[in-house]
């Protein structure tokens, strides 16, 4: 349901779309994180969606939410519905990866103490993301190492995972 | 299981969803990492925890768990209390440790949402 090699950003926008709209989420807070997941999730069971695809439509909604609370200054989830497909598209503007192979290991992480406190940041999203929901789109520009952490750059981490309807 | 009953093995406190008391068990998880929550817990299962942030209700709004169980006596902020009410996902609390309040479900029929996590790789 969640993927198929094969299926193209080209071919789901010449899908028409019957819904779309962008959800701004703030980053580096966890004040309203997950408040954008609800939302979608809500109004993908409104559409009369099966349960199962609004389920993980939620969960990577989520996933890529908490992602942006943690890491990123700030970002956005875009939501696409067409007759054929769910597409959710997160995209963010924070400091970007360093070394993309090590963050998608299972276990890596850079979370801080306080996304620990949170229960989250054990490094198992990208894992999760990329093994188990099979982004149809993963795009990360790459940080130089030697970029300082401290400030923020405007490198964004853009990923889009789609869920078929039919 | 009811959730009732679920109540009166631990000996727990009601603290969100009084009127959801007759929701049937039959699977659960316990972690206190969300990250392994969403990553293995299933739909309708229990959620044994012992974190208590507003985080846990998001997450177990995202995967459709049944009822929270917050073990070793925790108890949650008015702001998580408020979203499970929001959310209509009982919470309760109970003083058994982790290891103890699995143990009871487990000697009445409820087992786990998965066995081992390498039971099903795929995403299903």
């Amino acid at each position: 349901m969640a993927v198929w090699k094969g299926l193209t950003t080209n071919v789901l926008s010449r899908e028409t779309a019957i819904y779309e709209n962008s959800f701004p989420v703030e980053g580096g807070t966890y004040e309203n994180a997950g408040h954008v997941s609800s939302q979608i999730k809500a109004l993908l069971k409104r559409m009369k969606i099966s349960k199962e695809v609004v389920r993980r439509a939620a969960l990577v909604t989520y996933e890529s939410e908490i992602n942006i609370c943690s890491y990123a200054r700030s970002g956005k989830i875009l939501l696409r519905v067409t007759p054929e497909h769910v597409t959710i598209e997160a995209i963010d503007e924070g400091q970007g990866i360093v070394d993309i192979e090590l963050a998608m290991q299972e276990g890596y992480s850079t979370a801080t103490d306080k996304i620990r406190e949170m229960g989250f940041g054990a490094g198992m999203g990208w894992d999760f993301v990329t093994s188990r929901i099979f982004p149809i789109s993963f795009v990360s520009p790459r940080r130089s190492a030697k970029a300082p952490i401290s400030r923020w750059l405007l490198v964004s981490i853009k990923i889009l995972m789609a869920f078929s309807l039919i | 299981m009811t959730l009732r009953e679920i109540k009166e093995l631990l000996d727990a406190e009601v603290l969100v969803g009084h009127d959801q008391l007759d929701k049937e068990i039959k699977t659960a998880f316990g972690a206190d990492l969300m990250s392994d929550v969403l990553a293995f817990a299933k739909a309708g299962s229990l959620l044994l925890t012992g974190l208590t942030n507003p985080q846990v209700i998001r997450t177990s709004d995202v995967l459709d768990i049944a009822a929270i169980i917050m073990v070793r006596g925790k108890r949650p902020s008015p702001e998580t209390l408020r979203l499970a009410e929001e959310f209509l996902i009982p919470v309760l609390t109970t003083k058994y440790i982790l290891f103890e309040t699995a143990g009871k479900l487990y000697a009445k029929g409820i087992v786990g949402c998965m066995e081992r996590v390498d039971d099903e790789r795929a995403f299903s």
